[in-house]
């Protein structure tokens, strides 16, 4: 008898504490949503309270890794700021930029990993509002007297440039029309390798977007110069999410929208692009 | 039998460890391999503690440190990284204007590793720690590179067993699927091969993923369903190379050992398992020794669906402009191929006693 | 009751007739020695008693149990799979390259076979093993690998093999043709107790001496068929058969 009732004290006791545990949890929750600025109670996460992200680091400014190992750079801090306007932890998710489209919404909840929004692209995801802008940049060898004044003048001429970058489709696109001819592409797989075989003199130039040309420029001005900046075909960078998960895309527009009144753009960019 | 096999097993292991019966060569090193170790172990009693490393922080470093206790995120990346009998520490901001401090301990002094040879060092124990792995799970580095290629190396000779004893018979219904199989496996890139299993699966089979198969709140469930799907590939994927090893192995046996086993009533399944495939096996170590050493190499392709193996990491360190990272990751991999070879010879040795 | 019985035996490799119309009866108890030229298919005959070979055509009886029947390359009749594993055992073979397993000890090769095919253990199966042993002289080297014995021993640890077994018909099919001159007697003598002892062999053989001392029957077999049998005396001193008389004339 003393048995069972010692049991059913115990499972009581068990129950008790379940709803202890269940009721701090509902605070917590509230608490965390009481100080976002924009309100996620309708959107589905992989991870309840957590904004799941994918990201290709090994992409500087945009993505690079501190020597802890912890997610460095422009995408990083925006993920962050997102996230706190949202409410929400972050989890990073390093993936190879080949299969990142694959994963949203089964790996990840959104893509931020200085993705150009595309029509193609369109096709298979949802993108937040552009937040950055960027244009094609012809980079060269300091010194050396190759002139390009328009990306026509790409012609004839070897150029490096990142794999699966809108820079490879767009001169793949150019040499298709025959707007360029006669030129030698050489993608590679980290946009640093191209810039490596620049420095080299393995090619002529690199072809890449304007922040990361920017970066190059600044770190290294005695390396390389810049030969053309392409106006006529801006590129935007842009948060890409699942197809169906347009409570996601409202809330993240809100969460940038709020951010850009509050000068993080301007902020982050001086701090990443000097 | 059982005991006596598993007590010969136990004795054969003794031995390995009795130093009278080595060669030369391994003696020599082995002992250099302890003294090493001892001289490792010594510097590492002298070694600074973690504490006495970061608190070497500059005032800089302090005023941005107590900032970040007040701030939503921290802006300051700690590095720590302990490498048995040496240390390395860094305080790094990000960002054009980031600032950053390094340090490395080792015997008994603080080394400031901003720039020169001290600076050289702390990157190569930054790089090492980070490409073992070490601090991160087993899904990471090194740990990641010999995990895989142990369990695919396993499964995949075993599959590869009745794969090649299936191409081997006289039954077409048996031996056209596994020639069929070898020849799809050896025939297609395994690049693509990992892709199919980890994309197109999960395409074919709705609300299926690899994730799903892990619980959906785990932050490394991404990473144990890549390992799975990169894993099944592996498997596949070596089972078919080691069945024609296999398959090479167990023709080279001597008609003659069939005919005496099949003189003594003993079944197929009992030849082979008996007679043929352990002889066999001695035959088969080396290639797949060889195989193994390059599967170590092609664990890198894991990259393609984003886990981190030695190269992968290698490469995004390199992404931030230090070539040195090539360095460590060159010795890591010679050391880890090399612990291998050992192995596998030592194993070759013991099926060959009887020669 | 006869041991052995064939009927109309034949073989073809393809288009390559070796065995054309064998027919034997081997007694219990009884030593038989094949001779005959090489390619003449003795040693295919004494393959296909035990279906190392799979005869084209005719019919073996073991025991006087119809074993197999084939016709054109087409199995007639068989018994029972239980039946046809029980006369497979009755049958030990010794081959003329030993075959022994090299990665097993010599006791381990005499204590395989009981052990997997007829499920004995160990504790059974080794003091037999062990008598057999010291029987064929080498009590001293079961814990050696084949590799360390001399041809003579190796055909000797062959003979204990079969032996272990259990078998009531040994087959030896040149037992010692590969061995160096001056190990054959060791080997001869073996199989010279066993022959005491009772045990019916078939022996395909160019040991003219053995055969004259030990057989009862000696099998003169040229070009695929039986050209003569009798007892060693006869067809040794008196061969009727004309190739009988050339093939004997050319080796003696």
């Amino acid at each position: 008898m003393k048995k069972v009732i010692a049991m059913l004290l115990a499972s009581a006791m068990l129950c008790v504490s379940f709803v202890g545990c269940k009721g701090n949890d509902k605070q917590n929750n509230v608490s965390k949503s009481d100080t976002a600025a924009v309100d996620v109670s309708d959107v589905k996460f992989i991870k309840d309270g957590t904004l799941t992200v994918g990201m290709e680091i090994g992409y500087p400014p945009f993505e690079d890794k501190a020597e802890n190992g912890e997610p460095v750079g422009y995408d990083v801090d925006l993920v962050y700021a997102v996230a706190d306007k949202l409410g929400l932890e972050v989890n990073i998710v390093d993936t190879a930029f080949d299969v990142i489209f694959a994963g949203i919404g089964t790996n990840y909840d959104c893509v931020v990993s200085a993705v150009t929004i595309t029509d193609e692209r369109r096709e298979n995801c949802l993108f937040s509002d552009p937040y950055i802008d960027s244009y094609q940049a012809v980079v060269i060898k300091k010194g050396s007297n190759i002139k390009i004044e328009s990306l026509k003048d790409l012609s004839g001429k070897s150029v490096a440039l990142q794999d699966a970058t809108t820079s490879k489709a767009l001169l793949e696109d150019m040499i298709e029309t025959g707007t360029v001819k006669d030129c030698k592409m050489g993608p590679s797989e980290k946009v640093l390798t191209a810039f490596t075989a620049l420095d080299n003199g393995e090619y002529d130039v690199v072809l890449c977007d304007s922040p990361v040309a920017d970066t190059y420029l600044t770190n290294y001005p005695d390396k390389y110069e810049l030969a053309f900046l392409d106006h006529e075909n801006v590129e935007q960078f842009g948060v890409a999410m699942a197809k169906d998960n347009e409570a996601l895309q409202t809330a993240i527009n809100e969460a940038m929208a709020q951010l850009k009144d509050e000068g993080f753009f301007e902020d982050n960019t001086a701090k990443w692009f000097a | 039998m059982k005991t006596s096999k598993i007590s010969d097993f136990f004795r054969w292991l003794v031995s390995v460890f009795d130093v009278r019966k080595w060669e030369r060569k391994s003696r020599i090193i082995a002992i250099v391999l302890v003294a090493l170790f001892v001289v490792a172990t010594a510097f590492a009693f002298v070694k600074p503690s973690e504490e006495e490393l970061m608190d070497s922080a500059s005032q800089q470093i302090r005023t941005e440190l107590k900032k970040d206790e007040t701030r939503s995120r921290r802006q300051v990346a700690i590095t720590y990284n302990d490498l048995y009998f040496i240390n390395y520490g860094s305080f790094s901001t990000s960002g054009v204007k980031g600032i950053s401090e390094k340090y490395v301990g080792f015997a008994g002094s603080v080394h400031k590793a901003d720039d020169g040879a001290w600076n050289v060092v702390g990157q190569f124990i930054n790089y090492t720690y980070r490409m073992l792995g070490c601090g991160q799970s087993m899904l990471y580095g090194a740990k990641l590179t010999i995990l895989l290629t142990t369990i695919s190396i396993v499964c995949g000779l075993f599959i590869a067993i009745f794969l090649a004893l299936g191409k081997i018979s006289k039954n077409p219904l048996i031996s056209l699927p596994c020639r069929a199989y070898i020849f799809f496996f050896r025939g297609t890139p395994l690049m693509i091969q990992i892709f199919c299993i980890y994309l197109a699966i999960p395409g074919i089979f709705e609300g299926f993923s690899w994730r799903s198969l892990f619980d959906s709140n785990d932050p490394e469930g991404v990473f144990k369903g890549a390992f799975v799907a990169a894993a099944i590939a592996f498997i596949l994927n070596s089972a078919a190379y080691c069945a024609e090893i296999v398959r090479a192995a167990v023709e080279s046996i001597d008609k003659g050992q069939y005919e005496a086993a099949k003189a003594l009533g003993m079944s197929y399944g009992q030849t082979m398992s008996k007679i043929i495939i352990p002889q066999s096996a001695r035959r088969m170590i080396p290639p797949v020794c060889n195989e193994f050493v390059m599967m170590i190499k092609d664990a890198s392709l894991v990259f393609v669906i984003g886990l981190m193996d030695i190269t992968t990491i290698s490469k995004t360190i390199s992404a931030s402009g230090s070539y040195l990272v090539f360095i460590p990751a060159l010795v890591i991999y010679l050391i880890i191929t090399a612990f291998f070879t050992y192995v596998f010879g030592k194993i070759e040795k013991k099926f060959s006693v009887y020669e | 009751m006869s041991m052995i019985r064939t009927e109309h035996v034949s073989k073809k490799f393809g288009h390559l007739e070796v065995l054309k119309d064998v027919n034997l009866t081997v007694e219990n108890g009884e030593v038989i020695c094949i001779i005959g030229p090489s390619g003449a298919g003795k040693s295919t005959f004494l393959r296909s008693l035990n279906q190392l070979e799979m005869i084209t055509g005719g019919k073996i009886y073991i025991e006087d149990e119809l074993f197999l029947h084939r016709e054109h390359d087409k199995t007639v009749e068989s018994i029972d799979k239980e039946k046809h594993k029980a006369l497979m055992l009755e049958m030990g073979m010794v081959f003329q390259h030993f075959n022994l397993f090299p990665h097993k000890t010599v006791l381990e090769n005499l204590m395989l076979a009981p052990m997997t095919v007829k499920g004995k253990s160990q504790e059974e199966v080794e003091p037999l093993a062990r008598q057999l042993l010291s029987e064929v002289g080498l009590s001293d080297k079961a814990d050696v690998y084949p590799s360390k014995l001399s041809g003579g021993q190796k055909q000797r640890v062959a003979i204990a093999r079969a032996l272990a077994m259990q078998p009531k018909i040994m087959l030896f099919d040149e037992p010692t043709s590969a061995l160096d001159p001056e190990l054959v007697g060791e080997v001869l003598n073996v199989m010279k107790k066993l022959a005491e002892e009772g045990m019916t062999m078939l022996c395909v053989t160019h040991e003219m001496g053995f055969a004259r001392e030990v057989a009862d029957r000696v099998v003169f077999m040229a070009d695929g068929i039986i050209m003569e049998e009798g007892k060693p005396e006869e067809m040794f001193n008196n061969p009727q058969n004309a190739r009988t008389k050339q093939f004997l004339q050319s080796i003696l």
